[in-house]
């Protein structure tokens, strides 16, 4: 297990390099500079030769590159070159919301998913089969701008409806887990997980279906256990595994940034950062925020791996 | 609106942008509000800004664009007053030498920065050094102090600043953001970190800065720099200022709603609801900006500026400001906001008037000829071009509307958007047709970085190289008499619109929201909103 999670850890190292390299090209490729881009539109000719002299972007691409990863390689992710900041500093003041949301959102969506699906898939064809899938159809068609706008109209209103309006319109208040917190985070966790819900829904249902057709769960009741052991023990858990194969890549996704929920409402995640930094050309920045996606990324399809053995006994790593 | 940062057209494209400025550059319409009497005036309390994007540096030498925190925390040497003219402010006494040169300023005393370094002439001294030192990579207070020599420490609270040539905007500069005094030892000590937290003199004290939630500064109660148009002389009544991250539009006028802001530019598109609700009162101000069409005066057929000067003359200003702004605009026919110091309405005499006939005579004389279609042709090209203008609104609107303009005479032509880096980056190779597109700033110097022929291939977006403008836009910067100042400027500006590099299209306006329970706050007739005797009227 240890070396296959070793082996797994170092494939990863060219896909990251991979993706650096390709990062750091498009943005060269790309017309505009953090310089110019940062500069005021009338700034002199000198000016922007000084800048870029001063952040030594006047030097040759290959040698720009080298000395941005043999930086990596000691743990420095660079300066941003419009804050003047640290980028590891930049992202990190803002990761933690970020992971509260992501967490929340998942959370939400594994109970009400997961539920949701189960039961549609055990009673197919009745009207809360029917329901649960009218509704993930909704969700996964409703744009999340759309989603949190209802939300804010219906339960942050407090001019028009002050009776249902228990959050704030924006921001992250308190600390975490305490009630301010539990309020602020409510609708845009709601809102970002409602996507999800309903794709783990209609897939857990699907894969529910496919599974309980299965010999093994007929021999299940053919041994006398009881429905719900069939289908929780021997359906649900086999059911899972394709589940949480799109889980993680759910999971990924809500971390790499949830840009437009996080900008309704102004939730201080890293999702603006990296989308910000493209419009700047911050280069370090824009590198920053693609490698941390990255390694999230290989991160979690590890972690999802690896509980395939802990659903499946057949799965074993070595 | 979004009028405190120079660079006009990124406030719309979501960069760092607190919704508005105590000392930004607009003029307004509105009556002030009353002044209380001192003792209806309720102290403490908290006013509540809301801001779409992180200030990049709270530093103002490491910033492209200052907001209302820099105004706040920072105090300037010299002020802009509401009759447009500049006065000491942590300045006492000052003069300027005969040859513009050497400025010598005394120093108010007694001021302390928020940590208790004292303000001296050290520490002026200092500020400016730093701004120029190459290793403050100072993306604009830098450039505010061009020609700068050296500071010489005359006193303790005595100063002379020496200039390789005469300063004619030095009182403006100093009167920015930019440049305000810093304190030297703070600076030193926190070293890349005095851009979080940032040390002024200014009227409220940093406390926070969470990224991307909340920035807090709270009262300093030994202020006392209130210049003579406010009433209150001591230090401001709210006990707090919070600027709250709300970078989505809707969220921010549904926060101003439930009160959880207080005062808010309203965006353009949320406008007509906002209007309606009666717990608001509005300030309308108008931009220190001008949006104009720069042709390309360097590539053919534009290099003849008869093509230019008929492009001009299809241009109807008043539809632009009605169909593409909805009336959020004024037509501006000179190449200065209404908002700033040197603006003459008398120009438009000058400009090209919307006279279709006048620009096909044009294009006869430049040797055009309409083809079967009705096209303008010459040696078998038929005339058409593209204009480059930013993704974001209202940039699009107005060039659609200005192109069927032109399409009135004859010519076609394409809009191509692009987002402000890409567009930047592609002007200095001189490959484009045109460019619609906006400059944000308050005094009339800022011309020749536009249309100087030293800025080719920079700033000088249009390629236009005259000899004639150079010498005025150089004098312009060199005059320091007022009236000699506003003259070469009205010839510079009547040369500019006679040749037709820039055909100036509209000033922006901007309408901004106070909840009614917010009183006392004024405004100046640059749009200034003038926090020095609001309080908020809880009851």
């Amino acid at each position: 297990m240890a070396r296959y999670i070793l082996r797994r850890l170092l494939q990863a190292i060219p896909t990251v390099f991979g993706i650096s390299i390709l990062t750091f090209l498009l943005v060269h490729i790309a017309p505009g500079d953090p310089i110019t881009a940062m500069l005021p539109d009338y700034a002199s000719p000198e000016d922007i030769a000084r800048l870029k002299a001063a952040w030594g972007l006047d030097r040759p691409l290959h040698i720009q590159y080298w000395t941005y990863l043999v930086r990596l390689v000691h743990g420095d992710w660079g300066t941003s070159i419009r804050t003047g900041r640290p980028v590891l500093e930049e992202i990190f003041t803002r990761f933690p919301a970020t992971i509260e949301l992501a967490i929340s959102a998942l959370c939400l969506a594994v109970v009400f998913g997961i539920t949701a699906g189960t039961i549609a898939g055990v009673r197919r064809g009745s009207t809360s089969d029917y329901l649960t899938m009218m509704f993930s159809i909704l969700w996964v068609a409703m744009p999340s701008f759309v989603l949190a706008l209802l939300l804010q109209l219906l339960f942050a209103n407090k001019a028009s409806l002050p009776v249902f309006a228990f959050a704030p319109s924006s921001g992250r208040a308190g600390a975490p887990l305490s009630l301010p917190w539990l309020k602020s985070i409510a609708l845009p966790a709601f809102t970002l997980g409602a996507r999800a819900s309903a794709i783990l829904a209609r897939l857990t249902r699907s894969s529910l279906l496919e599974v309980l057709r299965l010999d093994y769960v007929r021999t299940a009741r053919a041994k006398g256990l009881s429905e719900w052991k069939v289908t929780v023990k021997h359906g649900l858990r086999n059911a899972l595994i394709p589940v949480i194969t799109v889980l993680g890549l759910q999971l990924g996704g809500l971390l790499g940034g949830a840009f437009i929920v996080e900008t309704i409402f102004a939730w201080p995640g890293v999702g603006r950062l990296g989308v910000t930094a493209v419009f700047n050309r911050d280069l370090p920045m824009i590198q920053g925020t693609v490698l941390l996606v990255s390694l999230i990324f290989v991160f979690i399809n590890l972690l999802v791996d690896l509980s395939y053995s802990l659903l499946d006994p057949k799965v074993k790593y070595s | 609106m979004n009028i405190l940062h120079n660079r006009l057209h990124r406030l719309t494209a979501s960069i760092a942008i607190l919704t508005l400025s105590l000392l930004a550059g607009c003029s307004t319409k509105s009556a002030d509000q009353p002044s209380a009497p001192a003792a209806q005036v309720k102290k403490g309390g908290s006013f509540t800004y809301a801001y779409n994007s992180d200030p990049t540096s709270l530093d103002p030498q490491k910033t492209p664009s200052t907001t209302t925190v820099h105004d706040l925390i920072y105090d300037t040497l010299f002020i802009r007053t509401p009759d447009r003219d500049y006065a000491p402010n942590l300045v006492d006494t000052y003069s300027l030498s005969d040859d513009g040169k050497v400025l010598d300023m005394k120093l108010k005393q007694g001021i302390k920065f928020h940590d208790g370094e004292p303000f001296n002439a050290e520490s002026v001294k200092f500020t400016f050094d730093r701004a120029v030192d190459k290793d403050t990579k100072s993306p604009q207070s830098g450039g505010m102090l061009a020609g700068y020599e050296k500071t010489e420490i005359v006193g303790e609270y005595e100063v002379k600043v020496y200039f390789t040539a005469p300063q004619a905007t030095i009182f403006y500069n100093l009167s920015q953001t930019f440049l305000a005094p810093l304190p030297p030892k703070a600076v030193k000590d926190k070293g890349d970190n005095f851009g979080r937290e940032p040390v002024g003199t200014g009227p409220y004290k940093f406390v926070k800065w969470q990224a991307n939630d909340s920035i807090v500064l709270e009262k300093n109660p030994d202020w006392k720099l209130a210049p003579k148009w406010a009433d209150n002389k001591g230090p401001m009544y709210f006990d707090q200022i919070v600027f709250k991250y709300i970078p989505d539009e809707n969220t921010q006028v549904m926060a101003l709603q439930n009160g959880e802001i207080d005062i808010l530019g309203v965006p353009g598109q949320q406008l007509d609801a906002v209007k309606k609700n009666p717990d608001y009162n509005f300030v309308e101000s108008t931009a220190a900006n001008l949006v104009y069409l720069g042709i390309n005066s360097k590539k053919a057929p534009f290099n003849d500026e008869r093509v230019r000067q008929a492009i001009a003359s299809t241009i109807d200003r008043d539809e632009i400001v009605k169909n593409a702004l909805f009336d959020q605009g004024v037509a501006n026919w000179t190449l200065l906001s209404p908002a700033i110091w040197g603006y003459d309405p008398g120009l438009k005499d000058k400009a090209w008037p919307l006279d279709l006939a006048k620009g096909a005579q044009l294009l006869t004389e430049a040797g055009f000829k309409k083809n079967a279609s009705g096209k303008w042709e010459k040696d078998g090209k038929v005339l058409t071009f593209e204009i480059m203008t930013y993704t974001t609104q209202p940039y699009p609107r107005v060039a659609e509307v200005v192109q069927s303009q032109i399409a009135k005479l004859g010519i076609d032509v394409k809009i191509k958007t692009l987002d402000s880096a890409t567009l930047l980056a592609a002007t200095p190779k001189g490959e484009h047709d045109a460019i619609l597109i906006a400059y944000g700033w308050s005094d009339p110097d800022i011309l020749f970085n536009f249309l100087h022929s030293s800025r080719l291939a920079s700033s000088n977006r249009v390629l236009y190289v005259d000899k004639d403008l150079d010498a005025l836009l150089e004098k312009g910067r060199t005059t320091v008499d007022l009236k000699a100042r506003f003259a070469v400027y009205q010839e510079a500006q009547a040369r500019i619109l006679q040749k037709a590099p820039w055909v100036p299209l509209y000033t922006g306006k901007g309408v901004t929201a106070i909840r009614k329970d917010i009183k006392g706050i004024k405004t100046g007739p640059n749009g200034e909103l003038y926090l020095y005797d609001a309080y908020k009227d809880v009851k």
